[in-house]
């Protein structure tokens, strides 16, 4: 099974949006796909229309035999299941922390579902925290999204640095930008140059779009009620370029 | 389409292995553990053969359950489905309902097919248990639906009569109150009949496994005699004998050609590209010997002696047949098997002893044969005595086996190449690369052999230890009383 974490510093970058969509492009193309929203917010689990509950929170879902497994719930998309968000994510660092070898608890998790999916996805937080020190050691690729503004551009350097520290036990990371509007010639200009500028950032781009905000309203992927979209056409070429790179990826899959 | 084994491997276990055509994407799946999700996997076709998955857990599944076995469509079926969803308050999904029109035909029996009753499908969704149950409970009480007589692979396998190649004919003995002599015949019957199940598997060669249940039946034949010589009498018995021998003999060659293919195959597939490409040639006439060897089985099958012997067996053994009991008094069976069993094990462990971790191939050898013999018979009595008494002797036994037989298809490899190579040499046609190739392989059979040798020293002290005894005595004591 391969780990990828959809994971940025920064809040409001198209994460989740970025996450099910991934997700779902992947499961139509035949992979087995357990979509994890980490996120107490919750967001992913919505738009998939599931309640963001996780009995007994996330403490006794580290403690539990079963694992995930008892807490997974299927989606309405084939081969797509969810991992729902729970309020008490928010305290995931201190319940980590507590539990002791914090930085390999989501790792050992996802452990006991490795013989049922091919893919999980993990929609994180934004927050640099020894939870996403945890989603660190878990996951072979961090795809990231980066909206072509200073500030987010400046997160990713921060991100870059942080991975750095890791030196060869950082995950892969896979930048893109998202919510591209070609109208502004600010978007244009670092469309064109940001690639050239950062390794291993895509070539892939996601438009910013109204069909992004309808999820919300549909609570389904693009693909499910827009599906002839130029969003989701991008979505499904990113999911392609992220595959390409992954077979030449630098870490071995999760067994 | 639902895929398995000529003799039904997945069927029998219940997990069945089901090919499914859905959205333009074609996914092999395997029925796990009640409880546990599938194990699936997308693939470009269906496969023949385990091995030609990509590495995974449902490829480990399926070489563990089928081996070496061809994977064979059994049923197709064709299905148009009416989808219908409950939805909770989120408007999530959280049962489907399916409408199954379904219309089966099996490949084998060409263009019959079959329309199967309308059922109405209740599926689960994963996280979504009480929605189901409740949604089961409506149906049942409120609507007044039945459950549907059994899955849609069952009905379909009922409805079309597809049965399975080589279906095993013969059962062990079940009470320990018949006489021996009748359960000996019966049995060997069976194992008739699992010969017959097994030609045209053989003559049609489309699983090398035909002949090892063939060859597993010849045998079982002659243990079976071996075992019974001494209450079993008749003017045919010799020749009866004699004719399990020769089968025995001139099948020999071909499964063994069988297992050196499959087996250096494996090999020569790990060894780096250079090698392989050396090895093309020697692999080429492997090729060409297994379909010379096959070809002469062919022909043996159609020889008058093959039909003769079978023609005895059945005589020997019908009810009324010219079988006459050796014995002043035929004892019972389970009496018999107790005092059989404790004659065979303790052979076993006289044997055994010259088993030393660097003992000679022949004492090795003598090993695997007693134990063989102890093997069948543990089988021959299996259902007189409780799973619990019986299962941890039969287990140990096999662990010794595994190894004992592994050390002599190593052995039987090893002496192949040797000739093989000494042919190629004579001939002119062998290169240095490829002479080298074969050194290597040969290297490699020794030191696998060497570690086979060793492992099987160390099963048989296991064997041979106090606790293994208490539980082999178990079934000689326990046959006594009765």
């Amino acid at each position: 099974m391969r780990v990828i974490a959809v994971y940025s510093i920064k809040g409001g970058v198209g994460k989740t949006a970025a996450a099910v969509n991934l997700a779902d492009a992947a499961a139509r193309g035949g992979y087995r796909v357990l979509l994890w929203d980490l996120d107490p917010q919750g967001a992913a689990s919505f738009y998939l229309r599931v309640k963001p509950k996780v009995k007994g929170g996330f403490e006794k879902l580290l403690s539990r035999s079963s694992g995930l497994l008892s807490a997974i719930r299927g989606s309405d998309h084939e081969r797509l299941d969810l991992m729902p968000a729970d309020f008490s994510y928010r305290h995931m660092d201190l319940v980590l922390d507590a539990a002791g070898k914090p930085r390999r608890r989501l790792k050992e998790l996802l452990g006991g579902v490795t013989q049922y999916y091919d893919l999980a996805l993990l929609d994180c937080p934004p927050s640099i925290s020894l939870a996403s020190e945890s989603v660190f050691r878990a996951a072979e690729a961090l795809v990231s999204p980066v909206i072509p503004t200073p500030l987010s551009i400046r997160t990713l350097a921060q991100l870059e640095g942080q991975l750095a520290e890791l030196g060869k036990k950082a995950p892969r990371l896979l930048s893109f930008l998202s919510m591209v509007d070609i109208r502004k010639r600010l978007h244009r200009e670092l469309a064109t140059d940001l690639p050239g500028q950062h390794r291993d950032f895509l070539k892939t781009w996601i438009p910013y779009s109204s069909e992004v905000e309808q999820m919300g309203v549909h609570r389904a992927p693009i693909s499910a009620f827009a599906p002839r979209s130029r969003s989701r056409l991008a979505f499904d070429a990113l999911w392609a370029e992220i595959e390409s790179q992954l077979e030449t990826g630098s870490r071995e899959p999760l067994e | 389409m639902i895929l398995d084994t000529f003799d039904w491997r997945f069927q029998r276990r219940d997990r069945p292995l089901e090919l499914i055509q859905r959205s333009g994407i074609q996914e092999l799946q395997l029925r796990s553990a009640p409880g546990e999700p599938p194990l699936r996997q997308a693939v470009a076709r269906a496969p023949a053969f385990a091995h030609e998955l990509s590495p995974g857990p449902l490829r480990s599944e399926l070489e563990r359950v089928a081996a070496v076995r061809r994977l064979i469509p059994v049923v197709c079926l064709e299905e148009r489905l009416e989808e219908y969803h409950v939805l909770d308050d989120e408007e999530k999904t959280v049962v489907r309902l399916f409408l199954e029109h379904v219309q089966a035909c099996a490949p084998e029996q060409g263009e019959r097919t079959v329309k199967l009753p309308r059922v109405l499908r209740v599926d689960p969704v994963l996280g979504y248990r009480k929605p189901y149950r409740e949604m089961c409970r409506f149906l049942r009480e409120a609507r007044g639906l039945e459950d549907a007589p059994g899955e849609t692979r069952l009905v379909a396998i009922e409805a079309l009569g597809a049965r399975p190649g080589a279906d095993v004919g013969w059962s062990p003995a079940a009470d320990p109150e018949e006489p021996a002599t009748r359960v000996a015949l019966a049995m060997l019957v069976g194992l008739l009949e699992q010969m017959r199940a097994n030609e045209d598997g053989i003559i049609s060669d489309s699983d090398i496994e035909h002949l090892h249940d063939f060859r597993v039946a010849v045998r079982r034949s002659r243990t079976l005699l071996r075992s019974f010589a001494g209450l079993l009498a008749g003017p045919e018995l010799d020749g009866l004998r004699e004719a399990l021998q020769w089968l025995s003999k001139e099948t020999g060659p071909s499964r063994d050609a069988d297992v050196q293919l499959l087996a250096l195959g494996e090999i020569v597939r790990a060894l780096p590209e250079a090698d392989q490409q050396a090895l093309v040639p020697l692999m080429a006439q492997l090729e060409t010997r297994r379909l010379e060897a096959w070809k002469h089985l062919v022909s043996v099958l159609d020889f008058p002696r093959y039909a003769d012997a079978l023609a005895d067996i059945e005589t020997f053994g019908a009810p009324g047949g010219t079988v006459a009991c050796g014995a002043p008094v035929t004892p019972k069976i389970g009496e018999f098997a107790a005092a059989e069993l404790a004659r065979t094990h303790r052979r076993l462990i006289k044997r055994g002893r010259r088993l030393r971790k660097n003992a000679p191939d022949r004492d090795v050898h003598r090993v695997r044969i007693e134990g063989k013999r102890l093997r069948y018979q543990l089988e021959f009595f299996r259902g007189l005595y409780p799973a619990k008494v019986i299962t941890p002797p039969i287990k140990i036994l096999r662990r010794l086996q595994d190894e004992l037989g592994a050390f002599n298809d190593a052995s039987v490899q090893t002496e192949a190449l040797r000739s093989l190579a000494r042919e190629r040499l004579a001939a002119g046609t062998a290169s240095s690369d490829e002479l080298v190739a074969i050194g290597c392989l040969v290297e490699r059979l020794a030191r696998e052999k060497q570690s086979h040798r060793r492992r099987a020293f160390e099963r048989f002290v296991k064997l041979a230890d106090a606790r293994s005894r208490r539980g082999f005595e178990a079934l000689w004591k326990r046959g006594k009383r009765g």
